[in-house]
């Protein structure tokens, strides 16, 4: 019966497949005689890969977006000055190579010459210069991105130099570089975007898809796409993401581990770090949580390894402090032994603080995240091991984000933060002026290390800052760093080349069928 | 006599077929009281979502808990809350429909905008709208059921006060000199119980299934505190590797509410012949 099933899936792909193999030989006709001869042999492989996102795009403008779904799939779309590979180094993008003058306040961008946006337009320095005035607000208007306040002054030296003058060194700017570069004039970005990158954007219908398009005149050979065509369906519902996976509408999508299990026999599962810190943050500027022993004893009561097995099935990494360890330049691995499971211990320090009966802790979680709820549950039946008794409390999303994010109003929370590829973005939300830093974490050390890395141009002596960033956290138990939750792919068995990146991007260019 | 009346009830089909099934819950909920096959909130990880087996009758959920505990122990809710709901529903709404049928005139047309008003609103969106503006309890939950159930009790016993009110037996008792109240309380009202009896059953069963519905959505009862809404929720995301555990909230709740339905209905039929 399943092989009957499996065959017929297979002729209605075939179909699928001549059909659209008909429907480009229409309007070109040296290509069509060659797309039938192509449909005509038996192991063609299909040219088309279907996904899903969870969430509406929030904009098709990538400098009005923000949403990490949008980003993930318009990455293939649009590109900057740099890009990022699978480590999150930064590589050529635009910019064939860079200088910095010893000062490190001039950049020189020297930019690729064969490089043709969507339209058709050669990209030249103008567009770069039309972009930057954008993101740095340099035309009068409103700067399209926060984070380009420390440019001075922008120059097109000539076609194919650009210029950058900074006011001040900045060890993050280079980071920043990849955002989007745009030709100059064209206002139409948000209803048809046009970009550089190996797919161009094809039609978004609200609701159901965003089609993309395989970029044939992609100017780097190593990134190009093999594709033809790209759909994500916009599916809100995790099994209907799993339906459509099992009936063969989706070639692949991010699943639960909880339904990854359960497709492992027809599918590939692919899984990774995704650099997200799941966090049981504590209010750091509260009784008793303002004192250091008592976090400590938290620390110690606690059991991480519970929690991998119990909420992700395994499928995540510890971690010691507020850094994954996907970020390796950066990542400190020496807190690994710094607090142990230990009840008794947790005991003393709790005796030592004044709560040797304990006292009451409520843990806010939003309720929509069933894994950070469960999480808080595991941990509340830890921590009453020493005395401590925990109520959970679960409320919705937006109310969350009010009281808990924006106004501190919580004495703890499970919680997961995404990753960034700038690690000043990720350490940085613990220091004292930061206006989200709902920890209430504030360590003068920290603040220097942190306003310090951030003007530090030399990589060895600013990856050191960030790791004696990591350490103080941890010693300072500013929270309980819980775990990274991999990322889960299911993708069926013939499509190769899944790459999982230290950001949500999915990259579409590395996807190829492969016979089986 | 007695015994005639009782076997009028269960000659009944959908009263019988309702009350077993009511009665099995209830049954469920008392031993609860006294005996727990383990500690419902017992996390061990190790444990998870294990089929039902002789160790845990019905299985274990995501975090290791003893499934049948916990549906012990969340029953409790489901009937305190049916049961607090008509109480509180069912006074109020007697009262104002009560009041309303008696006294007629400026005082019936008032209080009838007001349920007509209130009636307009969607019950669900009420509780929201409560639980949002008052947080998340147990107590705003009863309150914003209650406040739902008002409307069908006051309409249900304002028809009858209108039809009684100037029967014979209420002017003889007005002739004695009676005080309204008096004969609100003693002369009218036990005449629908009756009709209020189907209405409070049909509430309850209501109320249940807005508890039910309110906690899948995480508006209702706080974990680790189980109930069926929240287990049906829970059971959700393990809906392809554990099928069998979705099954045990979702039968419990039909069950449930059916249950009083059927009793509902056999009850109008009984009363109706």
């Amino acid at each position: 019966m399943k092989r009957l099933v499996c065959f017929m899936l297979a002729a209605v792909l075939s179909c699928s497949v001549f059909l659209t193999g008909c429907s480009s030989g229409k309007t070109e006709d040296s290509q069509g005689a060659q797309a039938d001869t192509e449909t005509k042999s038996e192991t063609e492989l299909p040219n088309i890969v279907r996904t899903s996102i969870s969430s509406e795009p929030d904009s098709l403008d990538p400098w009005q977006s923000a949403a990490t779904d949008t980003e993930a799939i318009f990455h293939n779309v649009f590109e900057g000055l740099f890009v990022y590979n699978e480590k999150g180094e930064l590589e050529p993008g635009l910019a064939e190579s860079y200088d910095v003058s010893e000062d490190g306040l001039t950049y020189t961008f020297h930019l690729r010459d064969n490089v043709i946006f969507h339209n058709g337009k050669a990209m030249t320095s103008a567009d770069v210069l039309y972009t930057y005035e954008n993101l740095a607000g340099m035309n009068g208007e409103k700067a399209a991105s926060s984070k380009f306040g420390t440019v001075e002054s922008i120059n097109a030296v000539d076609d194919y130099t650009f210029e950058i003058k900074l006011s001040e060194p900045s060890a993050s700017f280079l980071a920043s570089n990849i955002v989007a570069v745009l030709p100059e004039g064209y206002t139409e970005q948000s209803q048809h975007p046009i970009g550089t990158g190996p797919y161009k954007f094809k039609e978004y219908i609200p609701g159901q898809k965003v089609v993309l398009e395989l970029n044939e005149d992609y100017y780097e050979e190593s990134r190009k796409g093999s594709i033809q065509t790209v759909e994500v369906y916009i599916m809100t519902d995790a099994s209907s993401v799993v339906t459509a996976l099992r009936s063969g509408q989706l070639d692949f999508a991010s699943v639960s581990v909880d339904n990854a299990n359960a497709l492992a026999e027809d599918f590939d599962i692919y899984n990774s770090a995704q650099n997200m810190v799941q966090i049981f943050a504590l209010n750091n500027s509260i009784e008793p949580l303002n004192d250091v022993r008592v976090r400590q004893a938290i620390n110690y009561a606690i059991n991480k390894d519970a929690v991998i097995e119990g909420v992700f099935d395994g499928y995540a990494t510890k971690l010691y402090s507020n850094f994954s360890p996907v970020m390796a330049v950066y990542y400190n691995d020496q807190l690994e032994d710094t607090y142990p499971t230990d009840v008794e211990k947790a005991k003393e320090l709790l005796k030592e603080a004044g709560y040797e009966n304990g006292f009451d802790l409520t843990i806010t979680v939003p309720a929509n995240y069933a894994s950070h709820v469960d999480t808080a549950l595991i941990f509340a039946d830890q921590l009453a091991q020493v005395g401590i008794n925990v109520q959970v409390e679960t409320i919705e999303w937006a109310t969350w984000l009010e009281d808990v994010y924006s106004n501190a109003q919580y004495e703890s929370t499970v919680i997961g933060l995404t990753g960034k590829l700038d690690p000043d973005s990720v350490l940085g939300r613990f220091e004292t002026t930061y206006s989200k830093n709902f920890f209430k974490f504030s360590n003068a050390r920290y603040d220097e290390l942190i306003q310090a890395a951030r003007v530090e141009l030399d990589e060895t002596k600013r990856a050191d800052m960030y790791k004696e960033c990591q350490q103080i956290l941890t010693e300072e138990a500013a929270a309980v760093f819980v775990c990274d939750p991999n990322l889960t792919v299911a993708c069926r068995k013939d499509l190769k080349g899944y790459t999982f990146y230290p950001v949500g991007f999915i990259d579409f260019s590395k996807l190829s069928y492969e016979a089986q | 006599m007695k015994k005639n009346r009782l076997k009028k009830y269960f000659s009944n089909r959908n009263f019988t077929l309702g009350f077993i099934m009511v009665s099995i819950l209830f049954l469920l909920m008392v031993v609860g009281f006294f005996y727990l096959p383990a500690d419902p909130n017992k996390i061990d990880v190790l444990k998870e979502l294990l089929p039902p087996s002789r160790e845990n009758l019905l299985g274990t959920d995501q975090l290791g808990r003893d499934i049948l505990s916990r549906v012990m122990v969340g029953s409790r809710i489901s009937f305190f809350i049916g049961f607090c709901v008509v109480l509180c529903g069912g006074l109020l709404g007697c009262t104002l429909g009560g009041a309303a049928g008696y006294y007629g005139g400026k005082i019936d047309s008032i209080i009838t905008k007001i349920i007509d008003t209130q009636m307009a609103f969607p019950g669900v969106l009420l509780a929201l709208m409560l639980i949002a503006v008052f947080g998340n309890s147990v107590q705003n939950l009863i309150l914003a059921l209650s406040v739902m159930s008002v409307p069908r009790f006051a309409r249900m016993s304002r028809s009858g006060f209108l039809k009684y009110r100037n029967s014979e037996f209420v002017k003889a008792a007005k002739v004695k000199g009676a005080s309204d109240l008096r004969i609100m309380i003693l002369h009218i009202f036990p005449n629908l119980l009756q009709e209020l009896s189907v209405t409070a059953t049909l509430s309850f069963s209501g109320a249940i299934m807005s508890e039910a519905g309110l906690s899948y959505l995480s508006l209702g009862i706080q974990p680790p505190t189980p109930s069926f809404g929240k287990m049906l929720s829970e059971a959700q995301n393990t809906i392809l590797t554990a099928g069998w555990y979705v099954v045990i909230p979702a039968a419990l709740i039909t069950m449930l509410v059916l249950g009083f339905n059927l009793i509902s209905d056999g009850l109008n039929e009984i009363y109706r012949h």
